[in-house]
């Protein structure tokens, strides 16, 4: 029975998988630029979730870290651009690993006190808001309070193009690029580990996963991706402050979504980005006057599909084709 | 003069931290009985907040005769959620539960600011000027009245949880929830009772604290924050942790506040709490 419902749901996923890229390769073509715009965001959104969802999802370390990763992506990348001239293609791998230097340390401190696992996302929370106050105070860390323009000097080594057309075939590689490394990872007898931890925490330390050093592997992996997220969002943006680059809010946003679409579920962030952005884009160019109708919108549908559906629209429909088959 | 100022400082601190304790206390009531980390918490104190604003505004209503509003009203709305969405998501995954009051947090925020708009609002107090002298220390009537009424809370709640059947049943879950069920105690009555309580101590600090705390729509995950630490650094195992946690809070935080300005300032309290994480990760008053 496990089999074959593993043979269909991967039959299942790889249909999706050649339909959605061939339909997103196209979809430039289509497209006026401010929906291109706009399409940008939400595979931005997707990649974001995707690798979020690989830390608190398939590992079950639910925490709000990420906002700092983003930061890390962005800054690094930038700083080393704007100041020393170094392409931002390079830019943005220092600041994955420093991301990843960052995290290890941080997530140790949290995990070691072996507080009840939530306590562990209100502590990543703390360090969020010690995050952006020290960016908002320190010059050299954020450029202060006042930001950092990024000089528009449009060419592909500059990773900065004159239509969006270069930044999302950019980030639909990259998009890909995470969706087959997490597919891969899940079916590796690491991601068995993960999906362990995430279903009992105590009962996986009881069969022998080394909890630590699992938690400090998936954070560590999804801090590199996301500091790659962020790297590409300064680019994209063009200036960074330290508010809008170390983002609680914008991390919730994921958080949200994620759930909608599945948490922890291969296909989660896609489905729940995917539905829930556009509306509420189109209620917020709809409705100006009203500028945080569209966070009222996400709020309720969370509220109104998690008490339908628990495990998230994916979750829901990976469970019937699991019994059905 | 100088330690005068100190001395001040120390007191009114310690007079806002014995609220803050209250605060806390609630967030910990409603972790121990369900596991349940409430990332609106803080939230809901902001809703409290701006209803005392609008009695304010409507009837000309003083925070401190709103708060017989404020209070019914928040544990009404407590117990709905409870019963309604927290109580069923709670039985499938901890991580759902706590993920719908990241909804409710949007859902307040936006309905905040839709409502209220964007800015920093205070409501005053026909005893906002009046002053206390205890020998050379003034204190201004809100803190004293919002010191005193934490105290007797504070007094009420012990009673309520040593000597009361409802009590005994959250002590009894706290311990251990399979146990109490076993013996007979209805876990989902004591939870939505429990959630409605925390949510009815928001009704009551919140109006007390808004002449002397103003509010914003989106200031509700730093209180959110600000309760957690409270219980980190008091240790949640122990409920006399929170009102401990909450004198040292609001110590540190008007001590912070005294010697340093901006950002460093607010970035005490974060400190503290990354140190009592590193050095007694089970809180002052927890166990190792």
């Amino acid at each position: 029975m496990k089999n074959s419902s593993r043979q269909s749901s991967s039959t299942l996923n790889y249909v999706l998988l050649g339909a959605l890229i061939v339909a997103l390769a196209l979809l430039p073509f289509v497209l006026p630029s401010y929906p291109l715009h706009l399409a940008v965001l939400i595979l931005l959104y997707v990649y974001l979730g995707q690798s979020y969802n690989i830390s608190a999802g398939f590992a079950g370390c639910f925490g709000f870290l990420h906002p700092i990763f983003i930061g890390t992506g962005a800054y690094t990348s930038t700083l080393l651009f704007t100041k020393m001239g170094l392409t931002p293609w390079l830019g943005m791998l220092a600041g994955a690993v420093l991301a990843v230097i960052l995290s290890l340390p941080i997530t140790y401190v949290a995990i070691r006190a072996k507080l009840p696992r939530l306590s562990f996302a209100l502590i990543t929370m703390a360090f969020v808001f010690i995050a952006v106050y020290a960016a908002d105070s320190f010059a050299v860390l954020g450029g202060g309070d006042r930001g950092v323009q990024i000089p528009f000097r449009p060419g592909l080594a500059n990773f900065q193009f004159s239509s969006k057309i270069g930044f999302y075939y950019i980030m639909l590689a990259m998009t890909i690029t995470l969706m087959v490394v997490c597919w891969q990872m899940l079916r590796s007898r690491m991601g068995l580990y993960f999906r362990a931890m995430a279903d009992n925490e105590k009962a996986s330390e009881a069969v022998g996963v080394n909890l630590v050093k699992y938690n400090l592997i998936a954070m560590g992996i999804s801090a590199f991706f996301t500091a790659l997220g962020g790297s590409f969002y300064a680019q994209f943006v063009g200036s960074l402050l330290p508010s809008t680059a170390i983002s609680l809010e914008l991390m919730i946003g994921v958080i949200l979504f994620l759930a909608v679409g599945g948490f922890g579920t291969f296909w989660g962030p896609v489905v729940g980005v995917g539905l829930l952005m556009p509306i509420g884009e189109i209620l917020r160019s709809r409705l100006p006057q009203f500028q945080t109708l569209h966070l009222l919108l996400y709020g309720l549908i969370v509220i109104v599909i998690l008490s339908v559906l628990p495990h998230g629209i994916m979750g829901y429909i990976t469970s019937k084709l699991d019994r059905n088959h | 003069m100088d330690l005068t100022i100190l001395l001040q400082v120390i007191l009114q601190g310690l007079m806002l931290g014995a609220m803050y304790g209250l605060v806390s206390l609630g967030m910990t009531l409603i972790f121990v009985t369900t596991g349940l980390m409430n990332f609106a918490h803080g939230s809901f104190m902001a809703v409290a907040m701006y209803l005392a604003l609008s009695l304010f505004t409507a009837f000309h209503f003083d925070p401190y005769v709103s708060v017989f509003i404020t209070v019914p009203t928040l544990f009404i709305i407590g117990w709905i959620l409870f019963r309604f969405v927290v109580r069923r998501l709670l039985e499938v995954h901890i991580l759902m539960a706590a993920q719908v009051t990241l909804g409710m947090l949007w859902v307040i925020e936006s309905v905040l600011s839709t409502i209220y708009g964007n800015n920093i609002q205070s409501v005053p107090t026909v005893i906002g000027s009046s002053k206390v002298y205890l020998g050379p220390l003034v204190v201004t009537g809100p803190y004293l009245v919002t010191f005193v009424v934490a105290a007797i809370v504070g007094v009420l709640l012990f009673l309520l949880l040593q000597k009361t059947d409802f009590g005994r049943s959250v002590r009894a879950l706290m311990q251990d929830r399979k146990a109490a069920e076993l013996m007979g105690i209805r876990v989902d009555r004591t939870q939505t009772a429990v959630f409605g309580l925390g949510l009815a101590l928001l009704g009551l600090a919140g109006p007390l604290v808004v002449p002397m705390i103003s509010v914003s729509p989106f200031v509700g995950l730093q209180f959110t924050l600000f309760a957690f630490m409270i219980m980190v650094f008091g240790g949640s195992s122990n409920l006399l942790g929170s009102v401990v946690g909450g004198l040292m809070f609001g110590l540190v935080d008007s001590l912070g506040r005294f010697f340093f300005t901006g950002n460093i300032a607010s970035l005490i309290p974060f400190s503290a709490l990354v140190l009592v994480l590193l050095l007694r990760p089970g809180g002052l008053l927890g166990e190792k």
